[in-house]
């Protein structure tokens, strides 16, 4: 097994989805203490959300120095730490100080996305094309020249895949399309998209120091349009680029993919506030779905079964999504004041909310579509002992009640007959839906220091002193 | 008794190329048959129709008694199969590639699936996608014979394996082999596996069974002469004999392959075709081979 690969590979794949989780579930938190689930709004006012800023900086940090503390030192240490005789002493020091930069950076990156939102009132059909733009402008050359990309299975380089979803984006646009809040978690998670992948890049810009180790996202970013503005004919000779920068590393394929399946996540998501856009999802899903379910019947050809009964087994997981998804959309969505009169805490709510609930079930059903639970006993084993899938039917369970009386009751389809009570009911309901969440939280960041202390008893089993 | 049995098979694909014209033999219980052909001659073709996973255009296959594509799921579930290009799921972890066989076996044997386990020391929660290749045919073989199947059909099993991996999975065969009644039918390329595990060899050529016989028949009853190509050598004689199956020149002789063992070959040579100084040897299989299928004629 080869350790430092390994602990490279799992800090480049869980940090960023930690700090995605880290942010959106802090903003939930500084948000939704303020929701007002009785009258399914947010707060009415951009104050009142000011108030809460603090919430979530607080419970931002400590996802961010999870990433960089756990992902980035790890991964920056981890040679050294594995070649050299280093003390765990200094090893912590510097994971304390890439901590501290973490948190001053990402305190103003954040603050930067608040203003664009909410300040420089840019439209979220605005922040949704500059998000591919941006992916566009930085990802394209260096994943190109990467060489990996043209030879990528999905058939497309990244710098054809993003001008066409900006393109989707900005048709859909002008014809009426119009997405009330993508802004924050579209902002965040390019952040986390850039980040992912320039912290693998040749980051040797003279701007971050001119070390691969304290290479920086910005330098990265600074390189690569160096590097674009190399290849514009005229300019080549002109800019000593040789001087300024290394030849690139390819790019992994583990690390393209998970790019582009962040991206894909990011403009799917965007997609589907709208109705025309969720049933282009959905479509496009069901889509996939029945073609690698078509894909998992062929292969097991050889297996006692029946083609056709695969083929249902296979495929009834996906209903089972396609059914919860249409749920969200027709009910709970529109609650969360999705498709009219936003308020930024509930809108966040809603959307954290929904990326949860979608992560958990389609992580449970959708990945071992090989896998149809073909008998009573594989049944049992892969729906009542999942607990990733029981969270998700938790996650949109309980807020799915919820939001469905408040709908009831608005419409006055429900009577009210205690208002009181009810409302404490509903509260309590929010309640552990937000501790829900935060175990959710805790459970994976636990998951990533077994998996880190794992290794690191592997590696003092090979011998190596800490 | 035939536990798998071909008759008159036929089989063209969409372009109009017959890959199999009349293809019969028969495999006996218990048997182990190597199934030999040059690449493209319609071994994996035949598999499939044996499999139910192709259907025969003329002709008829039974596998136990089954008709393979009337009693899909009974024939399955009584036969182990191993395909080279056979991909098990990637995402899935090596426990839920096992889970979802032993489902669907109802004869699965759960201590010979522990044994195996074990011998092969795979990590439950280890990837498909992270098992190396001989790693992740170990565990498609785990996979085809943990019920206990009364034939085992290999496409190639070792195809792509280092020698050391190779042999492993030959001898983790031949163990499982040998306390048990069952048959097995396999395809290799390596002359040296199908020599070790094999009691009979079909060669498919020319959409045919050109050989079919017992592996020590096929070492004794076959020569291959090497002539020198002098004047006076009739190579149109030769080839018109009836022994002689196939004549070509090679590097300035000329190489024959006889049916017959060494003497009748060399008093077929000297006495009736009048050809003097040929070195006469039994042929290897791997000889056999080549000399049967390589070269042109």
């Amino acid at each position: 097994m080869n350790l430092p690969l390994l602990r490279r590979d799992l800090s480049f794949l869980m940090s960023p989805i930690l700090w995605a989780c880290g942010a959106l579930f802090g903003y939930i938190m500084a948000t939704g203490a303020n929701i007002d689930f009785a009258h399914g709004t947010g707060p009415s006012s951009l104050d009142s959300t000011r108030t809460h800023f603090g919430w979530m900086f607080w419970l931002m940090f400590m996802a961010v120095a999870n990433y960089f503390g756990g992902g980035r030192m790890w991964e920056i240490a981890t040679p050294m730490y594995l070649a050299l005789p280093v003390r765990a002493w200094d090893l912590w020091k510097a994971r304390m100080l890439s901590m501290q930069v973490a948190i001053t950076g990402s305190a103003l990156v954040a603050c930067l996305a608040f203003w664009l939102r909410y300040e420089a009132e840019l439209q979220p059909v605005q922040i949704c094309l500059a998000f591919n733009a941006v992916c566009l402008i930085f990802l394209a050359p260096v994943l190109y020249r990467s060489g990996r990309v043209r030879s990528y299975k999905w058939g497309m380089p990244l710098g054809i895949y993003l001008p066409l979803l900006s393109a989707i984006i900005w048709a859909l646009s002008r014809i009426g399309y119009t997405t009330p809040w993508p802004g924050f978690s579209a902002l965040a998670l390019s952040f986390v998209l850039l980040v992912s992948v320039y912290r693998r890049l040749p980051l040797s810009y003279p701007v971050s120091g001119g070390d691969e180790g304290n290479a920086n996202w910005l330098g990265g970013a600074v390189a690569t349009l160096v590097g674009t503005l190399e290849r514009v004919p005229g300019l080549g000779g002109w800019i000593r680029v040789d001087r300024l920068l290394r030849p690139p590393r390819p790019v992994s394929k583990i690390q393209l993919k998970f790019v582009l399946l962040l991206a894909v996540i990011i403009n799917v998501f965007l997609l589907s506030l709208s109705a025309f856009g969720l049933l282009l999802v959905l479509v496009a899903f069901h889509a996939l779905w029945f073609l690698r379910c078509l894909n998992g019947v062929s292969r097991a050809a050889y297996l006692p079964i029946e083609r056709s009964r695969f083929f249902v087994h296979a495929m009834l997981p996906g209903y089972l999504m396609l059914a919860i998804a249409v749920c969200i959309s027709v009910f709970v969505l529109p609650t969360f004041g999705v498709g009219g009169g936003p308020s930024p805490g509930s809108v966040a709510a809603g959307v954290a909310y929904y990326i949860l609930a979608w992560w958990l079930v389609l992580s449970a059903s959708m990945f071992p579509y090989f896998t149809p639970p073909v008998t009573r006993r594989a049944w049992k084993v892969r729906y009542l002992t999942d607990v990733r899938l029981w969270m998700g039917f938790v996650l949109v369970g309980v807020p799915f009640l919820l939001h469905m009386s408040i709908w009831l009751m608005d419409r006055e389809i429900m009577p009210r007959p205690f208002p009181g009570p009810l409302a404490d009911a509903l509260s309590l309901s929010a309640a552990t839906y937000w501790a829900l969440s935060a175990i959710l939280l805790v459970v994976t960041q636990l998951d990533l220091r077994r998996q880190f202390l794992a290794i690191e008893l592997a590696a003092v089993g090979k011998g190596i002193e800490p | 008794m035939s536990v798998l049995e071909f008759t008159d098979i036929h089989r063209s694909y969409g372009n109009g190329v017959e890959v199999l014209s009349g293809v019969s033999f028969a495999v006996e219980q218990g048997q182990v048959v190597g199934l030999l052909g040059r690449n493209g001659v319609g071994k994996t073709t035949l598999i499939n129709i044996a499999m139910g996973m192709l259907h025969a255009q003329r002709g008829s296959v039974r596998v136990l008694d089954l008709d393979p594509e009337k009693d899909p799921v009974a024939m399955k579930s009584r036969v182990g199969f191993v395909s080279e290009d056979q991909v098990l799921p990637p995402a899935m972890r090596v426990k839920q590639v096992i889970g979802l066989h032993r489902d669907l076996y109802p004869d699965w044997d759960a201590e010979l699936e522990a044994h195996l386990r074990q011998r092969f020391s795979f990590s439950d929660r280890a990837r498909v996608k992270t098992l190396s290749k001989g790693q992740a045919r170990q565990l498609a073989l785990l996979c085809a014979v943990a019920h206990r199947p009364e034939l085992l059909i290999l496409d190639e099993p070792a195809g792509g394996l280092d020698p050391a991996a190779r042999r492993e999975f030959l001898e983790t065969s031949i163990d499982l082999l040998s306390d048990g009644g069952t048959s097995i039918l396999f395809s290799s390329h390596y002359m040296t596996d199908v020599e070790r595990m094999a009691d009979r060899i079909v060669l498919l050529h020319d959409r045919q069974v050109l050989i079919d016989a017992g592996l020590d028949t096929l070492r004794e009853s076959y020569a291959v002469a090497v002539l020198p190509a002098e004047a006076g050598i009739l190579v149109g004689d030769i080839a018109a004999s009836e022994a002689c199956l196939r004549i070509r020149e090679s590097r300035g002789a000329l190489r024959a392959v006889f049916r017959g063992d060494v003497e009748e070959t060399r008093a077929l040579l000297e006495a009736k075709l009048g050809v003097q100084g040929a070195s006469v040897a039994q042929a290897p299989l791997e000889e056999l081979f080549v000399e049967l299928l390589g070269g042109s004629s």
